[in-house]
């Protein structure tokens, strides 16, 4: 009896893909700890949160992270992770230069995260003693009392930037709007196409899709991060190839 | 940043991939879906645990905060735990289904959520009229795509070939251009997923741990 017949054809994919991941996980990350890293094309949202918290520390301005509805039991999870690994270098950066962070959540299972994260920066840097948990703010697990939340610390909080990555969907519009409306610097990022629309349309500069993924890579350049990067470029190149060979059968056969 | 080898580390390491190696196993091994149904369980109740503590106090906290330092806006806040007092009074002492309590969710809740939502159209037309600024080839491509499907919404054209072909081009455009790329960006984020799922699961990313 085959795995697929047990499951259905979706769910057997999906469990040899995850099966064939992990060793190939492994060689791609033999090959980035021996120094085998390839060219990442630029991504221009990463080259502005790079400056971000210099610039906030320069105008005494404070730096908003908005990491969404998600959290980190449910669907949203990657995604969500994929916030805080953004988070983990701003609050680095942060720290450094002493410039004031506020994270906002609505899932209650993001915030211990979020907090452990800004810890961990803050005491990186030695800067334990200016780290407090309430940088971190639960608004509200409803997205319209999210976006009311945010709109409001935007408004009178006075920040210089507005990085949004997680999971969002319409909220995004209102969260966003007023940080344009401020003149603030956007970084914005999800994995919804719907809201991505609304990212594209106002923010400075967008991680689309599966962009939001390779913050690791980016931002702290670290082999591991690297290694996903590869082994999610090999399985996009091969479901490109499983297209184009469908496109054509269908068409010529 | 640099990892730090700690015995509390490696038993969170091994706690989180266990735990996510059984659900994974569970989906082809018949007899493990018992635990994998007590995961679940778990991950559900330590959820609604932290909504009721962790997310409870730090609303309370940071309006608190508010409050004793006189910040802008601090009259909200009390407003935020005068609010937050009265239903967890009237959940108490009534219950959750209480006539009551679906009141104030009737009245004041949903009415709230649906004003912060109707700002939605407003918002749209000045993220629009932002978008369509022509600074690059791309907010062209984007005023163009939306200048036609605009157009092909418009049901009383006078011209026969308008009306065909309009309609047509806007259903092209959504369900072929627009759905195409839906799908490549969710066929991305679905292995981005896949993958950041693996690294966890086996321990080479540690969001949970130093």
């Amino acid at each position: 009896m085959f795995v697929s017949d047990v499951l259905g054809i979706e769910s057997a994919i999906a469990i040899v893909i995850v099966l064939l991941s992990v060793p190939l996980l492994f060689y791609a990350l033999s090959r980035t700890r021996t120094g085998h890293k390839p060219n990442l094309r630029p991504l221009p949202a990463f080259d502005l949160l790079a400056g971000m918290s210099g610039r906030a520390a320069e105008s005494n301005r404070v730096l908003h992270v908005g990491l969404g509805m998600g959290g980190i039991s449910g669907p949203d999870t990657a995604v969500s992770l994929a916030g805080l690994t953004a988070l983990e270098y701003l609050a680095d950066q942060a720290a450094l230069s002493e410039s004031r962070l506020v994270v906002t959540v609505a899932n209650p299972t993001l915030l211990p995260a979020a907090q452990e994260v800004l810890r961990r920066a803050y005491a990186h840097q030695g800067k334990s003693e200016i780290f407090t948990p309430s940088q971190v703010r639960l608004l509200a697990p409803d997205k319209a009392a999210y976006a009311a939340g945010v709109m409001d610390i935007l408004e009178g909080e006075d920040p210089l930037t507005n990085v949004t990555i997680g999971a969002f969907g319409d909220e995004y519009l209102l969260i966003g709007e007023t940080g344009a409306k401020k003149g603030l610097e956007q970084v914005a990022g999800t994995d919804n196409p719907a809201a991505l629309a609304f990212m594209y349309a106002i923010a400075d500069e967008t991680l689309i899709g599966e962009e939001i993924f390779a913050a690791g890579a980016y931002l702290h350049g670290d082999s591991e991060s690297v290694a996903g990067i590869i082994v999610q470029d090999w399985w996009r190149y091969l479901v490109v190839l499983i297209i184009i060979a469908g496109v054509l059968w269908q068409t010529l056969l | 940043m640099k990892r730090k080898f700690s015995l509390g580390s490696s038993l969170l390491v091994v706690v989180a991939g266990g735990s996510g190696a059984v659900v994974f196993l569970s989906y082809l091994v018949p007899g493990l879906d018992m635990i994998q149904k007590a995961l679940i369980d778990w991950a559900v109740i330590i959820g609604t645990m932290s909504l009721v503590f962790l997310g409870g106090l730090n609303v309370l906290a940071v309006h608190w905060g508010k409050i004793r330092n006189l910040r802008p806006g601090w009259p909200y806040s009390l407003f935020l735990w005068l609010g937050f007092g009265i239903m967890l009074a009237a959940g108490f002492s009534r219950g959750p289904d209480d006539e009551l309590v679906r009141l104030i969710f009737k009245h004041v809740q949903f009415p709230l959520q649906a004003t912060i939502f109707s700002l939605l159209a407003f918002f749209v037309a000045t993220a629009a009229y932002r978008a369509f600024r022509l600074r690059s080839l791309e907010s062209v491509a984007f005023l163009l795509v939306a200048v036609i499907v605009l157009l092909g919404q418009i049901p009383g054209w006078s011209s026969n070939e308008l009306r065909e072909t309009l309609p047509w081009i806007r259903e092209w455009v959504l369900t072929k251009m627009s759905l195409g790329g839906a799908r490549g960006i969710m066929l991305g984020v679905a292995l981005g997923t896949i993958v950041v799922g693996i690294r966890i699961l086996i321990g080479i990313d540690r969001p949970y741990a130093d």
